[in-house]
């Protein structure tokens, strides 16, 4: 589904991401581990076209991601507050969100009730408290849910599970590992939390300074080698 | 002090002022502009002076209470307020009143401070010594630094004021209407200028108690109303006030489609954020001040006044708004350029804004000046067209070179990005480029055909709007995109 080829990006000279060769396939859940300034952001923003690589390329689908905009059809992402428009309110943005992708408004409400359980009853109904008022965990939620609602083939999110509470999380992986069994869409996802990201990765990448360290199939194995790699 | 060399710091370390060499240097013309002017007059005055009719000192004090109450007004709307970034300092073992004096230090070097002096101390030394003796002076030179000292503090009060309530804004322009008033309903202000002159010269010691107590006093007023917003729940201000234009923009434009949604996102923007809707209530009540002056002068003021104030205020709603078009945005940029979307219908939804707000504010000046009559109301119409297609390519063309973060709603009260320099020199751009036009067709032919052809070239950018929206507009952005967007990320603007 997305294949990256040689990708290469520096700041100051400073190589802070080069990726010489990563096919992640179509269904697959693709975890990204590493310590901080490791490059995972760095990489998300490179496949949302959100910052220019120096080098290479990388394509999703068909389409090349620096040059055609074609992909965006079918992907959805949340890096950061940054994606929220903070003077909606929850449902003006889930709306103007969806009716983007072409859904109408009675399919997003549609949408948007599937995930009640989610949401626990404190952001949608409230039409005078706009997103900026919302605690750092409910804005967390509604930038994750407004992803998920426009039916991408392709999600990535930048550690969803920052800021949610215990019961969220559990949540949330289910909520991941069922829409992906659901719709067999490719979803990629970045997280310091290594038991978090082996319950719901088919995959794990683990880079550091920029380079891809381990590339681990998640059969049993691999949160015990990356705990016994990240506590050396 | 820390905060000092913190705020020496901020300064020099601002990424904006390392890249842009340009802005440095245009901003260092202007003030080199404003000192060489007044140093001119400065080293002149004696001989101006002499020439005028009675007293030269007289002369000169008739001119204290037009130049102090304009002093005021413009220290209100261009004077920056000193700010700091208060939250890293709170949990410090600073104390609160520290933070306030500091502020306060802060805001006493700016140019409205420096620049008087350039005449004043000149005045002194070439009339006022040889006439009254080195006593009369010193004293002359106290009063004027206790006069700007209080322009200066009422000043940062009353902009700290207008930070959180935007309407305050009528206070300085209110003061100087009511000069004006005064001066026309038979209270001439030079002559009471004249006889307040005499009160300094004789060192009232009423005048000077008063004076005094007045700057304390107001400084006593400015530190109340900083330390009272030192709490993290007052500067994050959680509690909004919500009514119902807050709250529209969910559904009006939902028929007209996509460009409908852009569109109000774009009213939820500007009606939703303290920044963006302060810049629009200085709209309307720029426009009443000016219609308030014109209808009250005694002298008619020349047509060229005339066309000047007209397309200024015209374009002055979409000017301001729209050289940050892009920026007001910029917090939640990433969202707009990862999803899918048609670009060029959302520059098409701002250029609609921007198109609407010259137009509303077009309505109350044709009805205003058509009962005047102080201009042709053919003229305003082109203005109008002119500025609806030419203006707006060119504030969209030039707002996607701003690749600052606008915060809209982070630490308000004193968070106070310093704009106005660049801002004040754009618009000037805008005003004199449909004005310039016209002058030159009116001079080498006659106004109709200079009317004609502002609103034709108008017209053509109008029709062409789809066009150059999307062949010029869109890959202009597309080009500066990650470079933009970057600066979204980081930049303060």
């Amino acid at each position: 589904m997305i294949a990256i080829n040689n990708l290469g990006k520096a700041y100051n000279q400073r190589i802070v991401l080069f990726i010489h060769e990563l096919v992640i396939s179509k269904g697959e859940i693709f975890g990204l581990v590493g310590n901080n300034g490791a490059g995972k952001t760095t990489l998300l923003r490179l496949l949302l076209d959100l910052i220019k690589a120096d080098k290479g390329s990388a394509i999703s689908g068909d389409f090349e991601i620096a040059t055609s905009e074609k992909w965006k059809d079918y992907t959805a992402s949340y890096l950061d507050e940054g994606f929220l428009i903070d003077f909606l309110t929850p449902e003006e943005y889930f709306h103007f969100i969806g009716e983007e992708y072409g859904f109408t408004r009675t399919q997003i409400d549609g949408r948007l009730s599937e995930y009640k359980g989610f949401f626990n009853d404190e952001i949608l109904g409230q039409r005078k408290k706009f997103i900026r008022e919302f605690s750092k965990g409910n804005k967390q939620k509604i930038g994750i849910v407004s992803a998920l609602i426009t039916n991408p083939k392709v999600i990535i999110l930048d550690e969803p599970f920052n800021s949610l509470d215990p019961t969220s999380q559990i949540l949330l992986k289910r909520i991941l590992v069922d829409y992906n069994k659901k719709t067999n869409a490719t979803i990629i996802i970045s997280s310091h939390d290594l038991n978090h990201i082996t319950d719901v990765s088919h995959r794990i990448v683990l880079i550091e300074k920029g380079l891809i360290i381990r590339d681990l199939q998640n059969d049993g194995g691999a949160l015990a080698e990356l705990e016994s790699y990240f506590s050396a | 002090m820390n905060l000092y060399s913190h705020h020496w710091k901020s300064f020099i370390r601002n990424e904006r002022w390392r890249r842009n060499l340009l802005t440095k240097i245009l901003f260092g013309i202007l003030i080199l502009y404003f000192i060489v002017l007044f140093l001119v007059l400065g080293l002149n005055i004696g001989r101006i002076l002499r020439q005028l009719e009675g007293d030269p000192v007289d002369r000169f004090n008739s001119f204290l209470l037009w130049y102090l109450p304009v002093d005021l007004f413009l220290r209100c709307l261009f004077q920056p307020l000193p700010t700091v970034e208060i939250l890293p300092y709170l949990r410090l073992p600073i104390h609160r009143g520290q933070i306030v004096k500091y502020l306060l230090h802060r805001s006493l070097m700016n140019l409205f401070n420096l620049i008087p002096w350039f005449v004043i101390i000149p005045f002194a030394i070439q009339i006022l010594l040889p006439q009254s003796g080195p006593g009369i002076v010193v004293i002359y030179l106290t009063v004027m630094t206790l006069l700007l000292l209080f322009n200066n503090f009422l000043a940062v009060l009353i902009g700290f004021m207008i930070q959180k309530r935007p309407i305050l804004y009528v206070i300085p322009f209110g003061l100087q209407a009511l000069i004006i008033s005064l001066n026309n309903w038979g209270f001439p202000v030079s002559v009471l200028s004249v006889s307040f002159g005499k009160y300094i010269l004789d060192a009232n010691p009423a005048l000077l108690g008063t004076l005094l107590s007045a700057i304390l006093l107001i400084i006593y007023a400015t530190s109340r109303l900083l330390s009272r917003n030192f709490y993290i729940d007052e500067i994050q201000s959680k509690k909004e006030r919500k009514n119902f234009i807050t709250l529209i923009g969910e559904n009006q434009f939902k028929q007209f489609g996509e460009i409908g949604r852009y569109l109000s996102l774009e009213i939820s923007l500007l009606v939703r954020n303290k920044r963006p809707r302060q810049m629009m209530v200085m709209v309307p009540i720029i426009i009443i001040y000016f219609m308030f002056i014109i209808s009250n002068s005694k002298h008619p003021f020349g047509p060229f006044f005339n066309l000047i104030v007209v397309t200024s205020l015209i374009g002055y709603g979409a000017n301001n708004y729209g050289q940050f078009i892009f920026s007001w945005e910029s917090s939640y940029f990433d969202c707009i350029i990862a999803r899918k979307n048609s670009f060029a219908n959302y520059v098409k939804a701002k250029y609609y804004l921007l198109s609407a707000l010259s137009i509303l504010s077009f309505i109350p000046l044709f009805i205003f000046f058509g009962y005047m009559q102080t201009i042709d109301p053919y003229l305003i119409c082109s203005v109008l067209i002119f500025i609806l297609g030419v203006n707006s390519f060119i504030i969209l063309f030039f707002s996607t070179f701003n690749d600052g973060r606008m915060d809209l709603s982070r630490s308000r009260f004193f968070n106070y990005q310093g704009i106005k320099g660049n801002q004040f020199m754009l618009s000037l751009i805008f005003i004199f480029l449909p004005i310039g036009i016209f002058s030159l067709f009116k001079y080498y032919f006659n106004p109709v055909i200079g009317e004609i052809v502002i609103a034709i070239s108008g017209l053509i950018f109008i029709i062409l709007s789809k066009w150059w929206i999307k062949s010029i507009i869109v890959p202009q952005f597309q080009r500066r995109k990650y470079k933009n967007l970057d600066g979204y990320r980081n930049l303060s603007l």
